[in-house]
């Protein structure tokens, strides 16, 4: 229930994010809602020294409150956790959510909005929150449970190679996906997807080199005077 | 009705975006789902929403950095092709050229809203005591204004853009396959971006682009 609570306020953490402390304001309200439910009140000094500079993933920041608030009470050295795991759940979660979860979630959404759109909206919601929420609401009572040793689960569920199996996965439905579109706007036509070929295999190339606005600017003008030569 | 829906739409967005939630309902496909449902055109909407999608995963928040608006562009473009009658594709450019370019001014209202927050935390630890809940709501509140303002202020200006300059060509082009070029190219971008040994990677990929060719 504990974990519930800390994983609903949670949500809100982010609101006050600034280039001076980033997520630091938040994370003092957290921690005192949270030493709050374990019977701890904590001193306005306490609460204002947390508010200094603290960055971390969102959804993984209750595994840093659970351990925090443990090592609080067990007159630890709850700060230097704090520090410590703040960068790695940092990268962690920057890697999976924000690397290859979106990814597979948005492809998965597409090819279930092509049937019909709510079923691709729900589907976005629904695979994407799934693991949102699970991380969120269970990251504290594990965090709590596993103090400073919280990296543990981490490397229990392999979670590192979660990305790579996820990309993957997202690179498998791309090519349905793609396969689909070109499918249903071209069917056959030998030309058109000889073209796309090529579109593909431009954007691979110039992935790593230009900013992706500036070759969507490019490809969006030669594409129109492409369609407007050949009147497709 | 459903403009002021979209309107109110706009401040959640921006609100999950960075300040609370991070439920994915401003991801642009999830945008681009709600606004089509919303104005009545799905298919449309769905084609522009891969398309912001796209430079979202590549352009990522990874630590601190703020990635451009792909939301804006999202949200701005579906409304765009709902409001105006655009049947030619010079016009489906020009839109999508405008709302480009307008993601950059949009994307700097980020930078105003952490500067905001900024000015309240340090004025708050000046006094030497914060309210941690008082500046979260704050900040929850300014960014659904951000939301609000910015994004319809945003798409409004593109509109009165398109109208000072778009053309009279008179052309029927392909829509569908103008977005499905467009988006072939970013998935391109995409590929590059996913994590996996490359050769399995592409693998991977033309695995599915069989089996979708086939099953599909």
């Amino acid at each position: 229930m504990k974990s519930l609570i800390v994983g609903f306020f949670s949500l809100f953490y982010q609101a006050n994010m600034n280039h001076e402390n980033m997520q630091g304001t938040g994370f003092a309200f957290l921690i005192r809602k949270a030493a709050a439910l374990n019977g701890i009140s904590l001193e306005v000094k306490k609460v204002f020294e947390q508010t200094a500079y603290f960055h971390t993933h969102p959804y993984l920041v209750n595994f840093i409150a659970g351990v925090w608030v443990k090592e609080f009470e067990q007159n630890g050295e709850e700060d230097f956790y704090k520090k410590t795991y703040s960068s790695a759940f940092g990268a962690f979660g920057d890697s999976f959510f924000w690397h290859s979860l979106r990814p597979l979630s948005f492809v998965i959404a597409a090819i279930a909005g092509l049937y019909n759109p709510w079923l691709g909206l729900a589907a976005y919601l629904v695979f994407y929150n799934s693991f949102h929420l699970i991380f969120r609401f269970s990251g504290y009572s594990i965090g709590y449970a596993l103090g400073k040793e919280v990296i543990v689960f981490f490397n229990r569920i392999g979670f590192n190679r979660w990305p790579m199996y996820f990309d993957v996965a997202s690179a498998f439905f791309f090519g349905i996906l793609l396969s689909y579109l070109a499918k249903s706007c071209s069917d056959f036509d030998s030309v058109v997807l000889g073209i796309l070929t090529v579109y593909v295999l431009t954007g691979m190339a110039l992935a790593k080199k230009l900013d992706i606005v500036l070759g969507l600017v490019i490809i969006m003008i030669l594409t129109g005077f492409f369609l407007f030569i050949t009147g497709a | 009705m459903n403009i002021a829906l979209a309107v109110l739409y706009a401040g959640v967005i921006s609100v999950d975006r960075f300040a609370a939630f991070n439920l994915m309902l401003s991801r642009p496909i999830v945008i681009s789902f709600v606004l089509g449902l919303l104005f009545g055109n799905t298919i449309e909407c769905f084609y522009v929403g891969i398309i912001f999608e796209a430079i979202g995963l590549v352009d990522v928040p990874f630590g601190t950095r703020i990635p451009k608006e792909d939301s804006f562009g999202a949200f701005a473009a579906c409304c765009l092709l709902t409001l105006l009658p655009c049947d030619h594709l010079p016009q489906y450019i020009l839109i999508f050229l405008l709302v480009l370019l307008m993601m950059y001014p949009v994307t700097m209202t980020l930078h105003i809203t952490r500067s905001f927050n900024k000015a309240l935390y340090v004025r708050q630890q000046k006094r030497g005591r914060i309210y941690p809940l008082r500046l979260l709501m704050l900040g929850m509140g300014f960014s659904f204004l951000r939301g609000v303002v910015f994004y319809s202020l945003g798409t409004y200006l593109v509109l009165q853009i398109y109208y000072l300059i778009h053309g009279h060509i008179d052309y029927h082009l392909n829509f569908y396959l103008f977005c499905l070029m467009i988006f072939v190219f970013l998935t391109g971008y995409i590929l590059r971006f996913l994590s996996a040994r490359t050769y399995f990677k592409y693998a991977v990929f033309m695995l599915g682009l069989l089996t979708g060719w086939v099953i599909l």
